[in-house]
């Protein structure tokens, strides 16, 4: 087994996050736990009717699992301090850079889409109008700045055109940029379609 | 034994003399194939989606939609781990670390032609005990009552969350733990309970398992490939793929040996394809002469690790069918599906419904044969699908995670459970906790609940049974020695009582360490 | 490989096209123009899942129109059927399960409706079977009874959960004699069964329809199916009536159907009723799944249906009061103990 040990899988961990972020970790898990002990002390016990015992109660597997976490939690807690987490300094700046690297922009504006499109828009507007401005704007707001490298390199409509029509074009960025929103609207449009058609037309499903 | 293989044959009769079934089966191993490809969508994610987008078909039809995409999703990864260095699933990690520099080293299409032939032997191995074991076990499966479904519930997260996480096993069972948490929610199967549903009529049915996968999978795995930066562009081939037959052959031992670890590694609720091509690695690199060359570029090596991911699906699979327990992650998103289909696997299964055992069987088969169709004559043209921009592909998943996740129950609660798993995954992975124990814990939860409450209820409360029944007693030792060499101090105490009564360790030889 | 890649996704979109054809519709008072919905208030897969979409297939033969099943589970049912509550009457939406529900909702808090509230149109009863292990002692239903007597709250009995229709059935077992018993609750109908097979509970008292398969290969006993009359189950043969043990014994037959709300528009109910007497009373597929299940084609619609099911909600809804489920007493909304 030491094997598999020392290489690990992908998902695996590859190197262990720092103790001072492991402070919140641990923390945050222990309140967890207790919340969750909490409330599985509220569920109905033996003096319900349908009890006929403590363990028959459904707080009981709830509870011994809080029990559990809290027991990770607080390992993790004391790992931690023993591991120095609990010197602070500059560690607000590391927490918040665990959730940032390496692109914050990128992530936040996949939030934002993505959120946007599933809690603004679904059930809103019909499907297939959520969708397209939805595909659209994930495209256009990803590519746009790729466009430049994009003009400067070349491409397979670039290739096609080549052996189709024989045309020699070297692309502006402004005409990868048209070029860019013209195919996104295309597929955008495309996407929208088909999958409402397929879902509704085909597998006879509702769609939200 | 015998009645079994002329099912065996009916069953290959059955599913391969529809013409629709050869070509569900063929569409679905490519598209499994692409999806494997494509690093970022996993196995787990392509099940998922197809999960739910055949929710409306007939049960074989979908199930077989499922191997496929399963089988070439676990291959496909291969091509990306060869080719870019970057495990197409998280299960072909182990193709990579000879896969890529045999492929820098310019054997581009050899390499890809002896993975190919590695997957179709493992898949084959697997398939084999598919045919033969689970129908035994599935015999012996009644022995598995209240307090063995317990202790296999508690095996699944333990083993899963110390392997998936190895260099820390905490956060493995941590999110293991979450994972069972989660399934708490809802109403409880024995008093109806709507346990943490804080009055809201929708938390009382509690998180549907598919939502739940789409959303940690899908979602989160989406966020994690859209915030990094774009991956490097592939290599081509230029030599020629289609291996030598006497060449395959001469890596029996490796073949025959990975297979069997890697079906085996699979049956083992939790683990899966990652750690039947790792096992399969570790044990190929023991029996090597040339082990310097492992991590370096070894042919071993190579086939070894993609026929023990490949061997570990129909092995996970196995005790999907017999005990109900997933082998692996995307071995749960079956488990679910065939739920859905009112397909009811299980100890009974050779009772209830005898064909469809080596139903799936054939399906297995077929799907293998696809893939080596699919891997050794359009390995050229598949590699375009590498060059599929991200921007382009991503928004699309996402609509589809959105649809798949709704799709099951027609509810938009679902959407929000996706959403809202989808971000709570996002973070634990950045915090390095591993996922594949996460969604075990969802499926098993139930189990561990209902079994341990059960289980005392059948003899007033006594937990006397959970320890001194036969299987039970073997479960939790295995479960006690997992949680042990977890830790930190125990694998110390084990060495420091071992140099007390054996004097200090001997040299070990030095390859050991480089890892 | 583009072409390859083309040709396949073409050929998949064709084959799923091919897959609906359009007809001409036929000669009822009322001819759908869209896709009719049965929601399923349960899981795919399920006992009602299984009736509801065989009856779905008889309405689309008829109508020559797709029928549509929407599988909304969750809150005991309660959830599907409060959509198809809220939905337009126009006859579209239609929702399913178990007819005495509708009437034990209100007992149980979950949706504020009545019986009356539905057009009811039932198609299969599901009769529930007590059975034991083929090597338990019991000999017949008389040896249970007589062990329930002797062991007060040592026999084990396997049932699908609190309220499902095994538990009313110990329960009722229970009431009769005045006995004890050990309830060990599964997941469901299926694992229930699975344990008696097994061993580790001695009895189940769940229904037919999920024990068909162990009786037929004879890794189950029946001992007797709750009913006034002997159950048929192919390949197996005759199980005997409770009745011939305990006489009085109320029946909690669990009727499953479709219903729609009382304010559909009566052409669509006409047809409804139509399509019932044309196609479901005579539907092989239903006789099929009845023989091969254990249960019992039941094709009533109207006052019928009403008043069958009428006996099931007053059995169910007490029960479930008096087993502590249901908090408050079925006489507040109306429903009376059953004599």
């Amino acid at each position: 087994m030491t094997e598999e040990q020392q290489t690990g899988s992908v998902e695996s961990v590859s190197g262990r996050v720092r103790p001072q972020v492991d402070l919140f970790v641990g923390l945050a898990l222990l309140l967890l736990g207790i919340f969750v002990v909490y409330h599985s002390l509220q569920m109905p016990g033996v003096e319900h009717r349908r009890v006929s015992a403590f363990y028959h109660g459904p707080g009981f597997v709830p509870g011994l699992l809080g029990i559990t976490i809290a027991g990770f939690g607080t390992i993790i807690l004391g790992r931690s301090i023993w591991e120095g987490g609990l010197n602070l300094k500059g560690a607000g700046g590391q927490v918040v850079d665990v959730f940032r690297r390496p692109e914050p922009r990128r992530l936040a504006i996949l939030l934002l889409l993505s959120l946007g499109y599933a809690w603004g828009l679904i059930g809103r507007v019909s499907f297939s109008m959520a969708t397209f401005p939805f595909v659209l704007a994930f495209i256009l707001v990803y590519d746009w700045e790729n466009t430049t490298e994009r003009a400067q390199r070349e491409n397979w409509l670039v290739t096609l055109g080549k052996r189709l029509f024989g045309l020699q074009i070297s692309w502006s960025v402004f005409r990868e940029r048209v070029l860019l929103v013209v195919t996104a609207i295309i597929q955008a449009a495309l996407t929208a379609w088909i999958i409402t058609y397929v879902f509704e037309n085909i597998f006879l499903r509702r769609l939200p | 034994m015998l009645e079994g293989i002329v099912q065996l044959f009916e069953g290959i009769t059955t599913v391969s003399s529809d013409g629709w079934n050869l070509f569900h089966i063929a569409w679905a191993t490519l598209l499994g194939i692409c999806v494997g490809m494509l690093p970022g969508l996993t196995a787990t994610l392509g099940l998922t989606l197809m999960a739910t987008l055949t929710f409306h078909m007939p049960p074989g039809q979908a199930i077989l939609i499922l191997i496929g995409m399963y089988v070439g999703a676990i291959f496909g990864g291969s091509r990306s781990a060869i080719l870019l260095n970057i495990p197409g699933t998280p299960a072909n990690a182990a193709v990579a670390l000879d896969g890529f520099p045999l492929a820098r080293a310019g054997n581009v299409g050899r390499a890809m032609g002896i993975a190919t032939a590695g997957a179709v032997f493992g898949t084959l191995i697997g398939m084999l005990c598919l045919a033969f074991f689970a129908p035994f076990l599935a015999d012996r499966a009644l022995d598995f009552q209240s307090h063995e479904f317990f202790w296999l519930a508690v095996l699944g997260v333990v083993v899963s969350g110390r392997l998936t996480a190895s260099e820390d096993p905490l956060k493995g069972w941590i999110a293991g733990f979450i994972g069972l948490l989660v399934a708490m929610v809802g109403q409880d199967v024995l008093q109806a309970y709507p346990r943490f549903a804080f009055g809201y009529d929708q938390m009382r049915g509690g998180f549907d398992l598919l939502p739940v996968l789409v959303g940690v999978f899908g979602f989160s795995e989406l966020l994690t490939v859209m915030k990094t930066p774009v991956y490097p562009s592939a290599q081509t081939t230029k030599d020629r793929v289609i291996p030598k037959i006497r060449e395959v052959l001469g890596y029996w031992k490796n073949i025959t040996g990975s297979g069997i670890i890697g079906t085996f590694m699979g049956i083992i609720p939790g683990v899966g394809e990652d750690m039947g091509a790792w096992v399969s690695y570790a044990y190929a690199r023991a029996i090597s002469k040339k082990r310097s060359l492992f991590g370096k570029g070894s042919w071993e090596g190579l086939i070894s690790s993609q026929t023990g991911c490949s061997a570990a699906v129909p092995g996970a699979t196995i005790p999907v069918l017999t005990l109900a327990i997933p082998g692996s992650a995307p071995a749960a998103v079956l488990l679910a599906a065939l739920f859905v289909h009112g397909i009811r696997p299980g100890p009974l299964i050779m009772d209830e419904n005898p064909g469809f055992l080596y139903e799936v069987v054939a399906m297995v088969l077929l799907a293998s044969l696809a893939i080596l169709f699919f891997g050794l004559l359009l390995t050229k043209p598949l590699l375009k699908v590498l060059e599929v921009p991200r921007n382009r592909l991503m928004p699309i998943i996402f609509v589809l995670c959105v649809v798949g996740a709704y799709a099951v129950n027609s509810r938009v609660f679902d959407i929000w459970v996706m959403l809202g798993f989808g971000v709570l995954g996002y973070f634990m992975r950045e915090l390095r906790f591993p996922m594949a124990p996460l969604i075990l814990g969802v499926v098993l939860g139930p189990i561990l609940d209902e079994n341990l409450r059960r289980g005392l209820g059948l003899y007033d409360g006594s937990v006397v049974p959970f320890f001194t029944r036969p299987i039970c007693m073997g479960l939790w030792i295995v479960i006690a020695i997992t949680f042990l060499l977890g830790t930190t101090w125990f694998p110390a105490l084990l060495a420091r009582l071992r140099d007390a009564t054996l004097g200090p360790p001997r040299d070990e030889p030095s390859e050991e360490e480089d890892e | 490989m583009k072409k390859v890649a083309l040709v396949t996704a073409f050929a998949a979109v064709a084959a799923l096209i091919v897959g609906c054809e359009v007809r001409e519709p036929l000669d009822y008072a009322w001819e759908p123009e869209r896709p009719i919905e049965i929601i399923v208030p349960w899981a795919a897969g399920g006992a009602t899942d299984q009736v509801i979409r065989l009856v779905a297939t008889e309405i689309e033969d008829a109508l020559r129109m797709s029928v549509v099943v929407v599988n909304t589970p969750g809150g005991t049912g309660s959830i599907g059927t409060g959509e198809a509550l809220e939905a337009d009457a126009d006859g579209y939406t239609w929702t399913s399960g178990s007819a005495s529900a509708l009437g034990y909702y209100p007992v149980l808090e979950m949706l504020d409706t009545s019986l009356d509230d539905w057009h009811l149109f039932l198609a299969v009863a599901n009769v529930p079977v007590i059975s034991v292990h083929p090597d338990s002692e019991y000999e017949d239903f008389g040896d249970f009874l007589a062990d329930l007597e002797a062991r007060p709250g040592q026999v084990s009995v396997a049932t699908a959960g609190t309220a499902s229709t095994g538990h009313k059935v110990i329960e009722l077992i229970c009431q009769a004699t005045d006995n004890e018993y050990n309830h060990i609750s599964y997941d469901g109908g299926s694992p229930a069964v699975r344990s008696v097979v097994a061993g580790e509970s001695s009895v189940t008292p769940q229904l037919a329809s999920e024990q068909a398969d162990m009786i037929r290969a004879g890794r189950l006993r029946p001992l007797a199916a709750w009913s006034d009359e002997p159950l048929e189950i192919e390949g197996h043969g005759e199980i005997p009536p409770v009745t011939e043990w305990l006489p009085d014994a109320h029946m909690a037959t669990d009727y499953f159907g479709i219903w729609a709300r009382h304010d559909v528009p009566d052409e669509g109910i006409e047809t409804m009723q139509e399509i019932w007497d044309e196609y479901i009373v005579d539907s092989e597929r239903l006789q099929n799944y009845a023989l091969e299940r254990g249960a019992v084609v039941t094709p009533y619609y109207g006052q019928e249906a009403h008043d069958r099911a009428w006996e099931s909600v007053k059995t169910d809804a007490w029960i479930l009061y008096d087993i502590g489920y249901a908090d408050i007493s079925p006489d507040e909304v109306g429903i009376p103990r059953p004599e």
